[in-house]
């Protein structure tokens, strides 16, 4: 009795949160289960504010929300500059894959992001580029997942009392059972409303410090010039609020980098083009989804920087070294009831709706992309099995959360250099250069990730001085030159005009 | 604050004007929508 008391408002907006997504998963359960396209792409038929919010809250997730937002305790204002590389890449994915991806992706029939490249390639290594790319999806996923389902565990331990088995266990159960009932639509739109909540509760973080410490005057004065240490255990003083002192350049433009280039290059995203209606829609979301990410991140990378305001010597000394629990510090100094539950709402909506998304990712790759070319299935065989295997990686994920392994944000980290090696010039090749091939594709997927691991493991932490640039540098770099020089010398591996005519759409311009 | 560190705020504030602006001007097509939306009006949707 003493717990609902002293948790009541919190619960109460929780328990209307969780309620509201399994809702909408119950509403699309029939419909979902039509067809494969109902089910893993929502049979192209979402309009654009809805696609502008699901792609917004499918990118950021809970890490942006509580170790970003933290991060700039230690990092100063500099931080923000992560957030222009972010939504630079935002605007790049938008404007040149966004509509091109959808054009190309319905015309081939396409649902994932592995069978784009089989039927957009058409080569003697289709086969091989579609299996190994739902592989890399397959293993890289995992540790993605856990990380937020750890993030979110910690959540509701914190907050909530609530163990931490069993707080991994309860945000991967609603996450998955809302995700099987309603497949795309209900990933999407539950995505969507996630978006919303999310971007509102950005506005309310950065206001909270202004709102404690009494408006803007007091709170930039107090971080102008402050006593507090900084995590070499030296006097801040003006660094929070001059341009690198507490942060490397090269830093920045690595998390800049590694992060924002998911939005070109990871699944989970560019998913989100498949399902855009129409030409006006898709208009609507290339303005609405930059603004959204612009500004929550405006709000979200300097709110850390802001909370010097709010803590005292002592608390900072602490916080400096425990940037994670920078955000859970400023909810409890603000102590309003309402303001932390519908935090709380926005932070498991930023997992939740990364979750969701990837969970579908990992089934319709391995259903549709592996087990479906192996011993064919019929549409409806597809989706059943594909909800069986999302329920499955979901036991496994939250059996890795339990016992997570050492490094888990780092995994994290890399797994997205290997999205961006592995995929983007397969995607954006396919996309733009009809000379693109199979081959290019294919082996600009194995070299690009060779290079990333291998400068992880043989240069970035065992050559002096090399810490700060980011294996997807190296990674990058080398795919993009790797698929150029292979796809030039195996041209007899081109698919015909005629496909490719119907790819790009000249058939009716000729 | 410095005038690095404030071009990190303004920076995205232009990126998005620019974003906007550059939109606006386009004209977005999605090639073979036509034959879509026929598709579609024959499934009865």
């Amino acid at each position: 009795m003493e717990y609902i008391q002293q948790h009541w408002a919190i619960l109460v907006i929780m328990v209307i949160y969780t309620v509201f997504c399994l809702g909408i998963g119950q509403w699309f359960k029939k419909r979902a289960a039509r067809s494969v396209d109902d089910f893993y792409v929502a049979k192209r038929t979402i309009p654009g504010w809805a696609i502008a919010l699901a792609f917004f809250s499918t990118f950021i997730s809970t890490n942006t929300y509580i170790g970003q937002a933290g991060y700039s305790f230690r990092a100063g204002l500099s931080w923000v500059w992560v957030g222009v590389f972010w939504t630079f890449f935002c605007m790049i994915s938008w404007l040149v894959m966004g509509p091109r991806m959808r054009s190309q992706t319905a015309k081939l029939k396409s649902l994932t992001i592995p069978d784009y490249f089989d039927f957009r390639y058409k080569s003697s290594y289709s086969r091989a580029i579609r299996i190994f790319s739902a592989v890399i999806i397959l293993f890289a996923t995992v540790w993605y997942m856990v990380a937020i389902a750890k993030g979110c565990a910690h959540l509701l331990q914190s907050t909530l009392q609530i163990p931490y088995a069993w707080g991994a266990f309860l945000i991967v159960f609603i996450t998955t059972l809302y995700s099987v009932m309603g497949g795309m639509y209900s990933v999407l739109w539950t995505d969507a409303v996630q978006g919303a909540i999310m971007f509102v509760v950005a506005l309310i973080m950065i206001a909270i410090p202004f709102a404690f410490v009494g408006g803007w005057e007091p709170v930039m004065q107090s971080i102008t010039y402050t006593t507090h240490v900084s995590a070499r255990g030296a006097p801040i003083g003006d660094g929070l609020v001059i341009f690198c002192a507490l942060v490397s350049f090269l830093y920045i433009t690595s998390i800049g980098l590694s992060v924002g280039m998911k939005q070109i290059s990871e699944p989970r995203c560019l998913i989100r083009f498949y399902s855009v209606d129409n030409a006006k829609s898709m208009k609507f979301a290339m303005i609405a989804t930059p603004i959204l990410l612009g500004v929550s991140l405006i709000c979200v990378f300097s709110v850390g920087a802001l909370v010097h305001g709010m803590a005292t010597p002592q608390e900072a000394a602490y916080l400096v070294k425990n940037t994670d629990e920078v955000i859970g510090f400023m909810l409890a100094k603000m102590n309003n009831p309402w303001i932390t539950g519908v935090c709380m709402a926005g932070l498991f909506a930023a997992g939740m709706s990364s979750l969701a998304s990837v969970i579908l990712i990992v089934g319709t790759a391995f259903i549709g992309d592996i087990w479906n070319l192996v011993r064919p299935l019929s549409q409806q065989q597809m989706v059943s099995y594909t909800k069986w295997l999302m329920w499955l990686y979901s036991a496994i994920v939250v059996a890795i959360t339990i016992y997570p392994p050492a490094g888990i944000v780092e995994l994290t980290a890399f797994s997205g250099a290997v999205f961006a090696a592995g995929f983007f010039p397969a995607v954006y090749g396919g996309l733009y250069w009809r000379w693109g091939t199979g081959t290019g594709a294919f082996w600009s997927m194995v070299i690009g990730i060779v290079a990333t691991v291998g400068w992880r493991l043989f240069v970035r932490f065992s050559v002096p001085g090399m810490r700060d640039y980011h294996e997807i540098f190296a990674g990058f770099i080398v795919s993009i030159v790797a698929y150029v020089v292979i796809s030039l010398l195996s041209q007899g591996d081109r698919p015909s005009e005629e496909h490719l005519d119907h790819v790009f759409h000249t058939n009716q311009a000729k | 604050m410095d005038f690095l560190t404030a071009a990190g705020i303004w920076g995205i504030v232009v990126l998005v004007v620019i974003n906007t602006v550059l939109v606006m001007r386009m004209k977005v097509t999605i090639a073979g929508e036509e034959d879509e939306g026929d598709e579609k009006r024959c499934a009865g949707m």
